[in-house]
């Protein structure tokens, strides 16, 4: 079936749709009106991250901003603990092993490790 | 009782918010494609055919002859017009009062390696092409926070961390006039009301969850 009509008030979509089977308008209809919601939907629900990454990437392009002067009012604080000998080969599970015995939470950040394995520095973020 | 008509003031508004929102977030669609893309790039160290370790062009060297010797950025600047290679001076690397100078000149998919010796006006040039991925991960990152007092040492990464800052001031306002036309779409709202609860939900549990 074909539709014809040249009479819809919306005349745009009437050029648009004229010649047009019913079939693939519907699909189209039904299309747009599904994208319409997943884009609502999706929006609303990334709101937030949206924001945040926003945000974090002005502060990480304007490191003059006051507010990006964070690492300046950092707190820093030093202590000493006797620890075991860590178990495993990998810098990752040597750190994971002394975070799990100095009770620390987090993403092990940069490790280095000496030459001759006397000393092993790790960062956790 | 005839049918209420809406605010014509309200209607306008209506009408002009989501054009703004249609070609504004038209406009903003490429830059944040290559964010989109370079963001899923460095989240999984994905980076095809090369990158940074792509290998590099025979070395070349050229004479130089610079002047003003005093300051390691002005040093760089005119090596880099005196070899002609356009691009961002990522660092310079001397020691104080040194005569050697190193520094890599970048441009998105290219890094040019340039030594420099001012006492015997030598420059050491070493170009490497590193390719689209790595040239779409260097926009995610530039200007950034790392030596931003010689960020913006050549035009185009100016105008690029002022398309970036668009960018973002662009997403907050579609975020913004996204939020203010689903709330008069009436059909919406409910389920948009819990969609939106789920994601401030999802929210603050992952940054609870980071931060304690």
């Amino acid at each position: 079936m074909r539709l014809s009509t040249t009479t819809s008030s919306a005349g745009r979509a009437a050029r648009v749709t004229r010649g047009t089977p019913l079939s693939a308008r519907v699909n189209s209809a039904r299309t747009r009106i599904v994208t319409r919601k997943l884009h609502n939907y999706l929006g609303l629900y990334l709101l937030l991250f949206l924001w945040l990454f926003a945000a974090s990437g002005l502060v990480l392009n304007h490191s003059k901003w006051p507010v990006s002067q964070f690492w300046k009012s950092r707190v820093e604080s030093a202590s000493h603990h006797d620890i075991r000998v860590p178990r495993g080969g990998g810098d990752i599970a040597m750190a994971s092993d002394l975070m799990a015995q100095l009770g620390l939470v987090g993403e092990v950040g940069e490790t280095k490790r000496a030459p001759d394995d006397t000393h092993f520095d790790f960062q956790v973020v | 009782m005839p049918p209420r008509q809406p605010d014509p003031l309200r209607r306008s508004l209506r009408r002009w918010t989501r054009n703004l929102h249609l070609y504004l977030g038209l406009f903003v669609s490429p830059f944040v494609l290559v964010y989109a893309v370079s963001a899923i790039q460095l989240n999984h160290s994905l980076m095809p055919w090369g990158g940074r370790s792509a290998p590099t062009a025979p070395t070349r060297t050229m004479r130089i002859v610079v002047t003003n010797a005093d300051d390691g950025l002005a040093v760089a600047r005119e090596v880099r017009r005196q070899v002609g290679i356009a691009g961002e001076i990522g660092y310079v690397n001397r020691k104080p009062g040194g005569s050697r100078v190193s520094f890599p000149i970048e441009w998105p998919g290219h890094v040019t390696h340039v030594k420099v010796d001012l006492t015997a006006g030598v420059a050491t040039i070493e170009q490497q092409d590193t390719g689209a991925w790595d040239a779409m991960v260097y926009l995610h990152k530039m200007p950034g926070p790392h030596n931003a007092s010689i960020r913006g040492n050549w035009l185009y990464t100016r105008v690029w961390g002022w398309l970036a800052d668009a960018t973002v001031y662009l997403l907050l306002f579609l975020t913004a006039s996204g939020v203010y036309l689903w709330t008069v779409i009436r059909a919406d709202r409910s389920t948009g009301l819990r969609v939106l609860a789920a994601g401030v939900l999802s929210f603050v549990a992952l940054v609870f969850a980071i931060i304690a």
